[in-house]
């Protein structure tokens, strides 16, 4: 069993969110419970004013669920580094010795973080096993945002620069997972609340790149970079939107969740989940996906054809 | 160390530095084993389509060195071996070699190539290591056309009948020869050696590390060694630039400098070659495709070596080569087009974003991953960054005894500087080894050599090289045809002419017919002319009288689309080389005596070291210096930028070189002239105590580069203003110490037009300098106002730590230098921050200047004495700039210290150590061989009009006592420019003599004699 950290959002206006979540992960089999008196990791907020006080924040949800003895599975991207960044500065003795004292509680941040993308990733076989045929021929641009894989100084639970964490887990679910190069591009987080301009540029620019290389849909593990995108679509009044969902809604939809379920109402652009055309040039990945240590280019793991065995030349 | 010297050497590594570590040694009296992990030597450089900064060929120059590694008897190639472990001490080692099998027998494979044709794969499917994973081949192949040994390999890990047991092995049928074998095993076995050289290389960086520049994941990044493939006609696309998403010739090329290297996620060092690679390709892909529009991408230009600055020169004023300082923080693919899109700053600070159709990645070195698992396995150190441990001032000895380490395996490096370092570890194998010279080495005995007489009775060998040549050429008919010509008195087929058994039946021929010419008609002489005239010697022919035609790469090979025309033009061939052999004459070669001494002038650094070397190696060495005392140079550096003791160093080696018994010091001493040539020097020197004449065999020249004393920011009119060796020489507190609150460094003071080149050591002194003010004063401040940072190799870990120390780095423009001015008895320093665009003004306490180094004055005189060359700066030129570097192209005369070019001081003692180590090879022999193929002067024609004299590369050619021109044979090299160029045609160069040549030029046009 785990303890689910929300964050603010995942309650509020990323409910489909942490509804798909719950909705997952029961059907799944994968038992999660919400954390205890859960409270704000501090985000941007927090860090850009004070140091001790964007370590408590999260620390003080570290310690409720060291003292549970439970792991953590943490799904936006915010909230992910910031527990992970708190965790790492309480190695420091010092500071977990202020840190605590802020506080007022014995703290230990020896507690297992599991971001929701790496709990879906070993259930791969199991969705693949399971999966309908409802997102066939649907062609995904899987986008993780700028923070969930590059937390400084911190170990990466997928590649830093090019994950497939969730190109895989939309593979496992039947849909087509394809290559594009904005993937852990910068959405404006928090820009589009202070300074909508540079928000909608940033992730229009996104958009506009998931469309050009032939996307049906977006998908995201990240409240804030789902919000912004989806924002940014229906502020520009875009016709042919670019659906963005999030990845528990979609693996969801592939194990037979309905729409209600999964709350896929609740997207500001219009949500048309049907596959276009291939009238753009898409650049769907072969399976298997490229591997360390194969060719050069994107067109890897190409099998030797069969050999002619028999009759060769004499 | 042991009492037992073994004469024989394991050198690990078949690239450049093992190759030139091993001819080293081979030719100085040592066997050795040279192991090979791959299946072929020649490394990374065989990788390479050429090379900086002369833009040559690298296959061209490297090739030659095969071979002669290939046949040299002295040396045995071990390929797909690798040292399991080793025990012992220096002088008797014993070596433990792991060997994979390759399942052809190299002795009986020739490389025509049936068996990869016929391999069931029918379309080559895996990734090609020498093409860097761009090409292709099939489990059977041939590691590159040029392959020393020249043999194909199978490999089990993609061989369908090692994985699966099951194939109906074409290859095996295929080859005529029965030359594939697939109960070959593993061997491990013990080699008794005296040392050990490791030159193991390195590895490139890991693009895919980087992973914001998309390499692996978008079709058009590609990394420099791709690159190099692209390029090369010997590459995946023979030459052509093109892109790989849709095989289209690209317009716009980006380089993006520093992958990898300067990173502190990655490797922090500089990996010293990759600005001037990439200035390389981007010139080489110009000439390539005019179209080609290249853009380098850099941080700091490090073009710090000789004839580096040119080469940027050139690529921007004459290639059109751009070069933007903006490092590059992601690369974008565009999803339709799969051109790559790159932001950056330009020279004003605006942001911009441009598309490109090909980005190549310029990666760095790293330790060879096998390099450091040959480290654990035999106990060496690591230094921090990985690569092996070594003290800056013995660049070549690894923490084990006996064991030495070369090339990049230290550290990254240039091929020139591997040469050196090749070269400076077989040096020092060679004093470790000294007593057992030539122990393990044979020497061959031939019988007497028959003289011809009479007419040309002509031997001619048709071979069929299986079905080489005969399944294109109908070499029965050449034959037939060739038993027609004129002078031939034998002629026949044979299968495989370089067989053992032919061998043996060819000597049986010349026995019986009485042949006194023979001609081999079969493949390429690089392979096996050698091999064949050895053949003729042995049965008592001179082995001039010995011509060879390539009726298989000049013919068979290339025109196996047109048989009927192929066998006309193999006989034309045949009929050429037949006129040739009747013109033949027998060449003979002398030994000369050689005087087993050497001369050494200069004796600073470099001078002692060389010095130390030779005699270390039992060699008489006479050190010339005209200044009252050795090392004057070194006085006044207190460390080396690693942290040497400079002192320290200077004092031993005083004490070394004055007690050794071998060295004779001169001081206060000229040279009055020298005279004479490789082996028996004549020299008389002018010392204090009058005249003295010495006998030498060989001259190294080793004279240092100094300091240049500036004339600009008020030096000499302001006592605050000082050179760097100046500002060491300062007292540091107490009397006559001045303030250095604030210190203010200028780097290439003096760098003008007539002085444009890197002095290579400036950036490192002032680093190394800052650094140590630092150390006894923390609250100085420091500002370094430079045009490029030359901190390259590990140079870059003091740049680094300067900055984290607060030393301020201002970055200038070359056409804005500073402006030094004192104002009210204050020192004020103007300089325009290039990066600011801002004009900064310091008050500074001390300004230092980096004024750069000038070769000594003296090499005028030295370069007329020894007659050879200086170039426009006064460095001298040496044989070839990157394969022989510590050479002069005139035989026995060297060179190292700041007089071939500035270095810091573990360069130059790695250098004084190479040339100390290149001259021991002469004297180790104590005979030269005179003659053969060079050219002789007919007194009779000749008008002494100098020509010859002039032309000569080698300063063989002397005016006699007789006032006509005459060729010291043992200097000549055989090249022929004398004999095309003599206006009186008085020159004829042996086996290449105008009737000769000529001869074949009129058979050629001749009427066919039709069979």
């Amino acid at each position: 069993m785990m303890r689910f950290y929300p964050g603010c959002t995942l309650s509020s206006s990323a409910r489909p969110y942490g509804r798909s979540i719950f909705w997952v992960c029961e059907r799944l089999g994968i038992e999660i419970k919400e954390l205890p008196d859960w409270t704000c990791c501090g985000a941007t907020s927090a860090h850009a004013l004070n140091r001790d006080l964007a370590y408590a924040l999260p620390a003080r949800n570290l310690a409720i669920a060291h003292e549970l003895g439970d792991d953590l599975v943490v799904a936006c991207s915010a909230c992910y580094s910031r527990l992970k960044i708190a965790q790492r500065a309480l190695e420091n003795p010092q500071t977990r010795e202020r840190v605590a004292r802020v506080l007022g509680r014995p703290l230990d941040g020896r507690v297992q973080i599991n971001n929701i993308l790496e709990v879906l990733g070993a259930q791969m076989a199991r969705i693949q096993k399971e999966k309908s045929k409802a997102l066939e021929g649907l062609k995904v641009a899987c986008y993780y945002g700028c923070l969930a894989t590059r937390i400084p100084r911190i170990i990466s639970f997928d590649d830093r620069e090019n994950p497939t964490m969730m190109e895989r887990l939309v593979s496992a679910a039947g849909a087509t997972p394809i290559e594009w190069p904005a993937k852990t591009s910068c959405c404006g987080a928090s820009f589009s609340v202070i300074h909508e301009a540079i928000a909608l540029k940033m992730s229009s620019q996104i958009v506009e790149m998931a469309r050009r290389a032939g996307a049906d849909v977006l998908v995201t593990s990240c409240p804030f970079c789902q919000y912004n995108l989806d924002w940014a679509q229906w502020q520009l009044k875009q016709s042919h939107a670019v659906p963005v969902l999030f990845i528990t809604q979609l693996v969801g939809l592939a194990l037979g969740g309905s729409e209600r379920e999964l709350m896929l109402g609740a997207h500001l652009a219009d949500l048309d989940l049907t596959p276009r055309p291939p009238s753009q040039a898409p650049s769907p990945l072969c399976s298997p996906l490229p591997q360390r240590g194969e060719g050069m280019g994107v067109r890897v793991g190409e099998r030797p054809s069969p050999c002619r065995g028999g009759a060769g030349e004499g | 160390m042991s009492a037992i010297k073994h004469g024989s050497v394991a050198v690990v590594g078949g690239g450049i530095g093992g190759i030139q570590a091993a001819l080293d040694l081979a030719d100085s009296g040592f066997y050795v084993y040279l192991i090979e992990e791959g299946p072929a030597i020649g490394g990374r450089m065989a990788q390479l389509d050429k090379t900086f900064p002369t833009n040559d060929c690298a296959m061209c120059m490297l090739s030659p060195k095969l071979v002669e590694v290939g046949r040299h008897p002295n040396v045995q190639i071990l390929t797909l071996a690798s040292v399991e472990s080793l025990d012992g001490q220096p002088g008797n080692f014993q070596i433990t070699i792991r060997q994979r099998p390759r399942y052809v027998d190299i002795t009986r494979c020739i490389a025509c190539g049936r068996c990869i044709a016929s391999c069931v794969y029918q379309e080559p499917k895996f990734p090609s290591e020498f093409d860097v994973g761009l090409g292709k081949r099939k489990p059977v192949y041939i590691p590159f056309p040029q392959a020393v040994p020249l043999a194909a390999v199978v490999d089990p890990q993609t061989c369908i009948f090692f994985k699966s047991g099951r194939c109906p092995q074409n290859c095996l049928k295929a080859c005529e020869r029965q030359a594939l074998d697939f109960t070959q095993t593993e061997r491990i076995f013990t080699l008794e050696v005296g040392a050990v050289v490791l030159a193991p290389g390195f590895d490139p960086s890991d693009a895919r590390v980087v992973g914001e520049y998309g390499f692996g994941r978008y079709a058009n990044v590609l990394t420099g060694p791709q690159f190099e493939r692209l390029l090369s006609a010997s590459g995946p696309t023979g030459g052509k630039v093109v892109r790989p998403s849709n095989g289209q010739a690209p317009k716009k090329i980006a380089f993006i400098q520093c992958v990898g290297s300067r990173d502190l996620r990655h490797q922090s060092y500089c990996s010293a070659v990759c600005c001037m690679y990439a200035t390389k390709e981007a010139i080489v892909a110009k000439e390539h495709d005019h179209q080609i529009e290249p853009t380098i991408f850099y941080i700091d230009l490090r073009a710090y070596g000789k004839g580096f600055e040119n080469l940027v020169k050139r690529a921007k004023e004459e290639h059109g080569v751009r070069y933007i300082r903006s490092m590059v923080s992601q690369v974008t693919e565009i999803p339709e087009t799969k051109n790559l899109l790159i932001r950056y700053r330009d020279e004003s600070g605006a942001l911009r974003e441009e598309e490109f159709d090909l980005v190549v990645l310029a990666v760095g070195m790293r330790p060879s991953a096998k390099g450091q698992e040959l480290a654990r396995k035999l106990g060496i150190e690591l230094n921090e960054h990985g690569f092996a441990k070594t003290s800056p001032i013995n660049p070549v000895l690894s923490t084990r005894a006996g064991v030495f380490v070369t090339g990049a395996f230290t550290g990254p490096k240039d091929i020139p500087e591997t040469v050196i370092q090749a070269s400076a570890a077989a040096a020092a194998v060679q004093a470790l080894l000294a007593q057992a010279r030539g122990t393990r080495t044979q020497a061959k005995h031939y019988p007497e050599e028959a003289v011809p007489d009479g007419a040309p009775r002509i031997g001619v060998f048709v071979c069929h090289c299986g079905s080489n040549i005969a399944g294109v050429v109908d070499v029965k008919a050449v034959a037939e045809y060739a038993k027609k010509l004129p002078g031939v008195v034998h002629a026949e087929n044979v299968l495989y002419t370089c067989s053992q058994d032919n061998l043996k039946h060819m000597k049986e021929v010349i026995r019986e017919k009485k042949l006194n010419r023979v001609v081999v008609a079969s493949c390429t002489p690089r392979n096996l002319a050698a091999l064949f005239q050895d053949t003729i010697r042995e049965a008592g022919l001179n082995k001039f009288l010995f011509e060879m035609v390539n009726i298989r790469e000049q013919c068979s090979w290339v025109h196996s689309d047109q048989p009927e025309r192929a066998t006309e033009k193999a006989k034309d061939l045949v009929r050429m080389g037949v006129a040739k052999a009747r013109q033949l004459k027998p060449l003979s070669v002398q030994s000369v005596k050689i005087a087993p001494a050497a001369l050494v002038i200069g004796g600073g650094l470099s001078g002692m070291v060389a010095a130390l070397t030779l005699a270390e190696n039992g060699f008489e060495t006479h050190l010339v210096e005209r200044r009252a005392e050795l090392g004057a140079e070194l006085q006044g550096i207190s460390r080396t930028p690693e942290g040497e003791d400079v002192q320290r160093l200077r004092t031993r080696l005083l004490d070394a070189v004055h007690t050794h018994p071998k060295i004779r010091v001169y001081t206060n001493t000229t040279v009055r002239e020298i005279s004479g040539f490789v082996g028996n020097f004549s020299t008389v020197l002018d010392g204090p105590d009058g005249q003295e004449r010495i006998q030498h065999g060989v001259v190294i020249v080793a004279t240092e580069a100094y300091e240049q004393k500036p004339s600009a920011y008020l030096y000499g009119e302001d006592p605050r203003v000082l050179t760097q060796r100046e500002l060491l020489r300062q007292p540091l507190a107490g009397e006559g110490a001045q303030s250095r609150r604030s210190l203010v460094m200028i780097q290439c003071v003096g760098r003008d037009e007539k002085r444009p080149y890197c002095s290579r050591i400036c950036c490192g002194e002032a680093l190394k300098n800052a650094l140590a003010l630092l150390e006894q004063d923390p609250s100085c401040r420091i500002y370094v106002l430079y045009r490029e940072m030359i901190s390259y190799g590990f140079l870059e870990d003091l740049y680094r730590q300067a900055r984290e120390r607060g030393v301020i780095f201002i970055r200038y423009d070359e056409q804005r230098p500073p402006v030094v001015q004192r104002v009210n008895d204050q020192l004020s320093v103007t300089v325009r921050d290039a990066r600011l665009r801002q004009e900064v003004s310091i008050q500074a306490d001390l300004v230092v200047l980096s004024t750069g180094v000038v070769p000594d004055p003296y090499n005028e005189e030295l370069s007329r004495l020894l007659k050879v060359p200086l170039d426009a700066h006064g460095f001298f030129v040496e044989a070839h700039i990157k394969l022989r570097p510590v050479d002069f192209a005139s035989s026995g005369i060297f060179l190292c210290g700041g007089s071939h070019a500035p270095g810091t001081i573990s360069e130059l003692i790695a250098k004084a150590q190479a040339a100390a180590g290149r001259a021991a090879i002469v004297l180790a022999k104590k005979e030269l061989e005179a003659g053969g193929i060079v050219a002789t002067v007919d007194q009779e024609k000749c008008t002494a009009c100098l020509t010859c004299l002039r032309e000569c590369p080698f300063g063989a050619v002397f005016i006699n006592a007789h006032g006509l021109a005459e060729i010291e044979a043992v200097k000549c090299q055989g090249c022929g420019i004398c004999a095309a160029d003599c206006p009186a045609k008085a020159i004829q160069l042996g086996q290449f003599e105008d009737a000769q040549e000529l001869s074949m030029i009129e058979e050629l046009f001749r009427e066919r004699v039709s069979v």
